[in-house]
């Protein structure tokens, strides 16, 4: 019984650990990059609400979509099943967004639920949970594989956030070269990132 | 300290690093023939005509004075085999010294070591070539670099192996090794001269060092021998000792805070031991600083806010800001009103203009659909990021909207 | 005198001229930064960017019409997800029909096509309150798909030719440059460098016309 735990967690840790660091979400595979920037740029979003609310909906899309999807391919549909799957998981986080602002709406404060609100949006529906959960459903993860890999891409998508957005306190100033400012040299930047990330893997796993 | 001494600083410290990449260079030439003087006269030369092109293009001033590529340059080209074909070199320090540096702002204003980044470059491009080790004192070709290669320790050590190379040998550098990053005893006597010099403190070396070397004797990759034993190759096979005198201490890139640089030695340390247990290149070093690199004015801030006012005195002024020449100095104006929009203009740091709005408003959905509603109004663009006038924009359009 | 006026009108609205040129001055890839995921890792040969663009020519117009002419009268909140979800039906027909047209290649992308569904370049519009009429979301669909094929084209041929010394699978050198340019890093750092280019021509493009505008007068 305690070897078995202790499998679980060994398994759950390596899982999280492979998809934080290796195969970080945004270093590594690009995903959620664009909706990324858009948020550090936005002052209304804060990276760590936004990041928090992200890591809470992976979670909650991944079981939806490991639940729902087999599903699929247990009914008569199960030959355009590849085809279905990104309408069954968009509308997994279309429920679960709803179900989670709804139950927030109700219980917080209203002063509090404002503050977290802006941040909430945009984090529901994005490359980097729907890709997510597209990749472990495609490698047939199982249960404790599929948590332990969501938490770890939302962690790394964390991680990779505060990275880019302390990045951008070093990059926004008048010695960049005009035509440098703004996109261009935040995307040097994480290119020098990614490259450090593929120093621990040394091939490409993204395809 | 004012900014203008701080740079001056900065310009010996450059000045400083020069001299001490000479002994190791004679060194080199020693036991790895004279290739080695052709290898990094290619590296600096390239450094240097790179640095004045951009200073072309970019419309400045050339400065003669600033070494700071060609000492990247030169200490890339330590860190390189005998044996490696120029056009890697002058390839990997053109696009480092144009992507890395001037792209970010030319000299003591870019974010990761240039060194480091330039070995990552090489090494993820052309890995046979970079990690061919040479075998010291045998012929090399002056030109081609045809020599004859060997397995160096630390990919014996990677492999499972246990290299026989005696304790002298290592501590002189002879063992198949990179041209500079292995002669120990040379590296150790240029950080005291370093350090007695005042181009250099303690902090980060010592904490890097200490901790690679806890880190060793703690999870030892060598079996069967003891953890001393195992310890004496790992620190002295690899280039640690190299990374912890050459590339931790260039100061637009490390901490300022004496604390936050031990934090920042700590943490490269710890990175640099789990890439090279885990990772795929034998470098750790360098694709770990980079990592720590990118944490680094995080640490500085983290410090100066518990520092008494007399340390911030003392803190001086990273990034001089001077304005640079706008494309067009057209701003024709109608009747007092401005016909174009402005110029783009640097985008504001953006923390500090990021605060949670207090809106108000009924419902639930209410608050959802305003968010929506305004998402789209900061857009990510080159042309202009003025995140005030964007909220001005948006606070303005919401009043207008109730 | 007409060319005055039309300089005149650009240079006074600057800002609907450069939202108006979306695949020059507001560049969905270069100048927006959308759908950069897919771009910097998978299209690293003319062959994936010909993928990417076949799917963004099907998924782009066709969700931004259906969901223009759907969605005038719903509140925003169900907008936000109506949106994704017209664009994941529309890219499952589309994906069957590429499927039916080059087979299991085009599954190759792996999971970069089914995060288009998703990507702000497909479903940005949904964030918007303002309503499109059916020819302004045709043509705005069609530039911003034109925008994007274009940008993604010009990536994927660059990229393989760095990296392999090819186009198109015509050896055109037999050493590879820079190897490094299919990896995703490779690719985040040539978007990086090609629109400092790009935003670089837009404001020499720019100067020229305030130049001209101020010799008409």
């Amino acid at each position: 019984m305690n070897s078995t735990l202790m499998n679980t967690l060994f398994t759950f840790f390596s899982y999280s650990v492979l998809a934080i660091g290796a195969e970080n979400v945004i270093f590594a595979r690009g995903l959620g990059l664009s909706t990324g920037l858009r948020m550090i740029n936005d002052p209304r979003k804060d990276t760590i609400y936004f990041c928090t609310a992200l890591t809470g909906f992976q979670l909650i899309n991944s079981i939806l979509a490991y639940l729902v999807v087999p599903l699929v391919y247990r009914s008569p549909l199960a030959g355009y099943a590849r085809f279905i799957t990104p309408v069954i998981i968009v509308a997994c986080c279309a429920v679960s967004f709803i179900v989670v602002v709804l139950v927030l709406g109700f219980t917080l404060k209203r002063s509090a639920f404002k503050k977290i609100i802006y941040s909430l949006t945009g984090a529901s529906i994005n490359s980097a949970i729907v890709g997510t959960i597209i990749l472990s459903l495609g490698r047939g993860f199982n249960f404790v594989e599929t948590i332990g890999f969501g938490l770890g891409s939302s962690i790394g998508y964390l991680l990779a956030m505060m990275l880019i957005s302390e990045g951008e306190r070093k990059i926004n100033h008048d010695l960049v070269p005009q035509n440098f400012r703004g996109l261009p040299i935040t995307l040097i930047y994480i290119s020098v990132l990614a490259l450090a990330i593929f120093g621990l893997t040394g091939n490409t796993m993204a395809l | 300290m004012n900014s203008q001494t701080y740079k001056n600083n900065y310009r010996q410290h450059y000045d400083y690093m020069m001299l001490a990449l000479a002994p190791l260079i004679i060194c080199a030439s020693f036991i790895y023939s004279a290739r080695v003087l052709l290898v990094c006269g290619a590296a600096f030369v390239t450094a240097r005509i790179v640095d004045v092109a951009m200073a072309v293009i970019r419309k400045q001033d050339i400065d003669v004075d600033d070494k700071s590529s060609a000492v990247a340059a030169l200490t890339f080209a330590m860190m390189l085999p005998v044996s490696v074909p120029l056009y890697i070199v002058v390839v990997t320090v053109a696009l480092t010294v144009m992507v890395g540096k001037h792209a970010f702002g030319g000299k003591d204003a870019y974010p990761f070591s240039l060194a480091a980044l330039a070995m990552c470059v090489a090494a993820v491009n052309w890995p046979n070539e970079v990690f061919k080790a040479v075998t010291p004192l045998t012929d090399v070709n002056f030109w081609t670099g045809a020599a004859q290669s060997a397995l160096t320790g630390s990919s014996q050590i990677k492999l499972g192996g246990l290299p026989y190379i005696s304790t002298f040998d290592l501590l002189l550098g002879n063992h198949p090794a990179a041209m500079g990053s292995a002669f120990v005893l040379v590296i150790v006597a240029i950080g005291v001269f370093l350090l007695a010099t005042k181009q250099i403190t303690w902090h980060i070396p010592v904490s890097f060092l200490a901790t690679c070397s806890v880190f060793a004797l703690i999870f030892p990759r060598i079996y069967g021998v003891s953890r001393l034993y195992s310890l004496k190759y790992e620190i002295l096979c690899s280039a640690i000792v190299f990374y912890a005198v050459f590339m931790m201490n260039e100061p637009a890139t490390t901490p300022k805070n004496p604390r936050a640089k031990l934090i920042f030695g700590v943490l490269t340390g710890v990175l640099t031991m789990l890439f090279r247990y885990f990772g795929s290149y034998e470098i750790g070093g360098c694709f770990a600083l980079l990592l720590v690199n990118a944490t680094e004015g995080y640490w500085d801030r983290l410090f100066e806010n518990k520092a008494d006012d007399t340390e911030k005195e003392d803190k001086p002024v990273k990034v001089t800001v001077k304005p640079e020449k706008t494309h067009s100095k057209h701003q024709p104006e109608t009747n007092g009103k401005k016909l174009y929009k402005k110029e783009p203009v640097a985008a504001k740091p953006v923390k500090a203009v990021k605060q949670p709005k207090d809106i108000d408003a009924t419902t639930t959905l209410d608050i959802i659909s305003r968010a929506e509603d305004e998402i789209d109004q900061v857009d990510f663009s080159t042309q202009t990021i003025d995140m005030e006038q964007a909220l001005r924009e948006f606070e303005e359009r919401y009043k207008g909207g109730k | 005198m007409d060319r005055q006026k039309k300089i005149h009108e650009e240079l006074l609205n600057w800002d609907d001229t450069v939202r108006r040129r979306k695949i020059t001055l507001s560049n969905p890839v270069f100048i927006k930064g959308l759908a950069l995921a897919p771009i910097a890792v998978a299209a690293t040969t003319f062959k994936n960017s010909f993928i990417l663009s076949l799917m963004v020519i099907m998924l782009l117009t066709p969700t931004r019409v259906i969901t223009s002419l759907i969605t005038r009268r719903m509140s925003v909140p169900l907008k936000t997800f109506f949106y994704p979800l017209v664009s994941a039906l529309v890219f499952g027909a589309a994906y069957y029909a590429m499927y039916r047209m080059m087979g299991v290649t085009a599954f190759s992308l792996g999971v970069y096509l089914p995060i288009l569904v998703v990507d702000p370049l497909i479903v940005k519009n949904f964030e918007k309150t303002r309503k499109e009429s059916f020819l302004y979301s045709v043509i705005n669909g069609l530039r911003n798909t034109a925008g994007f094929v274009l940008a993604c084209m010009l990536l994927g041929c660059l990229r393989e030719f760095l990296a392999f010394g090819t186009v198109a699978g015509i050896q055109l050198m037999s050493v590879s440059l820079l190897p490094m340019a299919d990896k995703p890093f490779g690719g985040y750092l040539i978007i990086g460098l090609v629109s400092a280019v790009w935003s670089l021509c837009v404001n020499l493009y720019k100067e020229k016309l305030i130049k001209e505008d101020a010799m008409y007068e």
